[in-house]
C-alpha cells in the first residue's frame, strides 16, 4: 500500500515537472536522463525539483540570449550545464554559427577533455569561453577530435602536457592549426 | 655486464618517479597466436602472452618515458624476453622558432633462456628543431647508439643523421618527409671470406632511407594515410649459416635495397577505432644468390615481394579500460626457398 502510494506521489511530481518543462516549451528526450537517474540514485523529490527548475532557468537564459536557439539543441545545452559550463559562458555561443552538427562536435570535444584529460569545471569554462569569444570555428574541432581519437594512447600518457597546451593556447587565441600541431608534436617529444 | 644497464635503468626510474611531477601509466596484457613467416624453412606455430607497462613522467623541465615489456612463448621458449627501457628528454628553447632537444636512452633486453643474445644498449640523440610555428617544422638529429652482447660477438655502434620535415598543407592535410643516413660498425671479429677462411676485420653497414608520408583527415571519422619508403643498405658482413646440417657461405648478407608502398585508413568513432593497413614491398639482396630446397645456389639474386595486411581494433569498455585486437598477415613471395612463405599474428587483450 505504502509502495503504491509512494509511486503515485512520485509519478505526480514527475508529471508536474514534465508539465513545467512543456509549459516553458523546452521539451526534449534528454530530460528522461534526470528522471531515470533520480530513481536509480534515490534522489529526493525536492532535490529533483530544484535540479529541473535550475535546468529550465539555464535553458531560458540561453534561449533569450541566443537568436538561433532551437528546440533540437536542448539536449546539448543540458549537457553543457551538466559538465559545469556556466550560463554566462554558454551564452557566448552567440558568436558562433550554431547548428546540430557543430554542437555535437563541441559536445564530443568537451567530453574528451573532461574524461580523458581530467579538465575540471573551472578549466572547462576557460576553454569554452575562450573558444566562443575568440576567432575559432566550431567545425575546426572536427580535426582536433580526430587527432585525439587517433593518438589516444600516446596523448593520454601525456595528459598533463596536453592540458597545459590547450589551456594556454586557447586563452591566447592561437590558430587551431597551431594547436593541432602542438598536440601532434607530443607524440614524439 | 648488461645487468648494470638494468640496475642503472631501475635506479633512474625510481629516482624520477619519486620527484615532483606528473606520472601517467598504461598497462597492456595480450594473448596471441603466431605462425612463422618463413614457412618453407621452419613452420613455427606458437601462442604467447605479452605484458607491457609504459610510464610517462613529466615536470616543468623534462620528461621521461619508460617501457617494461615481457613476452612469453609457450613452445619456442628460447625467444622469451624481458625488456626495460628508459628515455629522458629535455627541450632547451634557443629562440621563438628554434629548440635544442636532448634525448638519451638506456635499454636492457634479457633473453633468460638464451643468455648469449641478452644485450644492453645506450643511445644519445641531439635534435635541432626549426619551426615556423605555422606550416613548417624541421627536425635535424645526430644519433649515436651502442649495443653490447656480453656473451656474444654481435656488439655494434651506430652513427645516424636524420632529417624530418613536416609540412602542414592545411588543417587536415599533412606531408612528412624523413631522410636517414647511418653507419653501423660491428665488433672486430673473425670475418669469413669463404666457407673455411677467415680474416680479422671490423665489418660495417652503410644505410640510407627515405620515407614520404601523406595524411588526410576527412570529416567526421576517417583519416587516410599514404606512404612510400625506399631503403638501401650496403653491408660487408659475410656469414656461414647452417641449413639442415649443412654449412652455407653467404656474402654481404645484409646488402639490399627495397621499395615499399602502402596506405592505411583509420575509422575513428566515439568509443571504437579501427585501423586497416596494407602495403607492398619489393626487396632485393644485391649479393646473395637464391637457393633451392636442396641447398643448391641458383644463378639469380634473392628477391622478395612482400604483401602485408594489418587490422587493429580498439573498443572502449570503460573510461580507462580498452579491448584491443590485432591481426596481421604477410605473404613473402620469394625466389629463395628459405624466404618463401606466409604467416600471421593474431592477438587480443586489454589496455588500462
Amino acid at each position: 500500500m505504502i509502495f503504491f502510494f509512494t509511486v503515485f506521489i512520485y509519478s505526480g511530481i514527475e508529471e508536474n515537472l514534465k508539465n513545467k518543462i512543456k509549459e516553458n516549451d523546452l521539451s526534449s528526450d534528454y530530460w528522461s536522463y534526470y528522471f531515470k537517474l533520480s530513481k536509480i540514485r534515490n534522489i529526493s523529490d525536492l532535490r529533483l525539483k530544484n535540479l529541473i527548475i535550475k535546468k529550465i532557468d539555464y535553458l531560458k537564459i540561453c534561449r533569450t540570449n541566443l537568436d538561433k536557439f532551437h528546440k533540437d539543441y536542448i539536449g546539448y545545452f543540458l549537457f553543457f550545464s551538466d559538465i559545469g559550463i556556466k550560463k554566462e559562458n554558454c551564452i557566448n555561443l552567440k558568436y558562433k554559427e550554431i547548428k546540430t552538427n557543430n554542437l555535437s562536435l563541441l559536445k564530443s570535444f568537451l567530453s574528451i577533455i573532461s574524461s580523458d584529460y581530467n579538465f575540471n569545471k573551472k578549466e572547462l569554462n576557460i576553454i569554452f569561453k575562450n573558444f566562443c569569444i575568440k576567432n575559432y570555428r566550431l567545425e575546426d574541432l572536427d580535426i582536433l577530435i580526430l587527432n585525439f581519437r587517433r593518438n589516444k594512447g600516446q596523448l593520454k600518457l601525456r595528459k598533463s602536457l596536453v592540458k597545459k597546451v590547450l589551456l594556454a593556447n586557447f586563452s591566447e587565441g592561437l590558430n587551431i592549426k597551431f594547436i593541432i600541431r602542438e598536440i601532434r608534436g607530443f607524440i614524439n617529444d | 655486464m648488461t645487468k648494470k644497464y638494468f640496475i642503472i635503468c631501475l635506479i633512474i626510474l625510481l629516482f624520477v618517479i619519486s620527484m615532483n611531477g606528473s606520472v601517467e601509466t598504461n598497462f597492456t596484457f595480450k594473448y596471441g597466436m603466431t605462425d612463422n613467416i618463413y614457412k618453407n624453412w621452419s613452420k613455427i606455430e606458437d601462442s604467447y602472452i605479452d605484458g607491457n607497462m609504459i610510464l610517462f613522467y613529466s615536470n616543468k623541465a623534462f620528461t621521461v618515458e619508460s617501457v617494461l615489456d615481457y613476452i612469453n612463448y609457450f613452445e619456442n621458449t628460447e625467444v622469451n624476453f624481458g625488456l626495460l627501457n628508459i628515455e629522458p628528454r629535455y627541450i632547451y628553447p634557443l629562440s621563438l622558432k628554434s629548440d635544442l632537444i636532448f634525448r638519451a636512452g638506456l635499454n636492457y633486453q634479457s633473453y633468460y633462456n638464451t643468455p648469449y643474445i641478452t644485450n644492453g644498449e645506450y643511445n644519445i640523440n641531439l635534435t635541432y628543431r626549426y619551426d615556423t610555428l605555422y606550416s613548417f617544422r624541421n627536425d635535424s638529429s645526430i644519433i649515436y647508439n651502442n649495443r653490447i652482447f656480453p656473451d656474444n660477438n654481435l656488439d655494434y655502434y651506430e652513427f645516424k643523421l636524420n632529417n624530418e620535415t613536416t609540412y602542414y598543407i592545411d588543417i587536415d592535410k599533412v606531408l612528412n618527409v624523413n631522410l636517414l643516413y647511418g653507419i653501423t660498425y660491428w665488433k672486430e671479429k673473425d670475418y669469413y671470406i669463404n666457407l673455411v677462411e677467415t680474416i680479422n676485420k671490423t665489418p660495417k653497414d652503410n644505410f640510407f632511407r627515405i620515407d614520404i608520408n601523406y595524411e588526410n583527415y576527412f570529416s567526421k571519422v576517417i583519416v587516410f594515410d599514404l606512404f612510400l619508403d625506399y631503403e638501401y643498405q650496403k653491408s660487408d658482413l659475410n656469414s656461414v649459416i647452417e641449413i639442415e646440417s649443412e654449412d652455407i657461405f653467404e656474402k654481404d648478407i645484409y646488402s639490399y635495397n627495397s621499395y615499399k608502398l602502402g596506405s592505411s585508413v583509420d575509422l575513428l568513432f566515439e568509443k571504437l577505432s579501427i585501423k586497416l593497413k596494407i602495403s607492398y614491398e619489393n626487396k632485393k639482396y644485391n649479393s646473395r644468390n637464391a637457393m633451392d630446397k636442396n641447398n643448391n645456389f641458383l644463378s639469380e639474386k634473392v628477391f622478395s615481394n612482400i604483401y602485408y595486411f594489418d587490422i587493429n581494433v580498439e573498443k572502449e569498455l570503460t573510461k580507462k579500460l580498452d579491448f584491443i585486437l590485432n591481426f596481421n598477415y604477410e605473404i613473402n613471395d620469394s625466389n629463395d626457398y628459405y624466404k618463401n612463405g606466409s604467416g600471421y599474428d593474431l592477438n587480443v587483450g586489454i589496455s588500462y
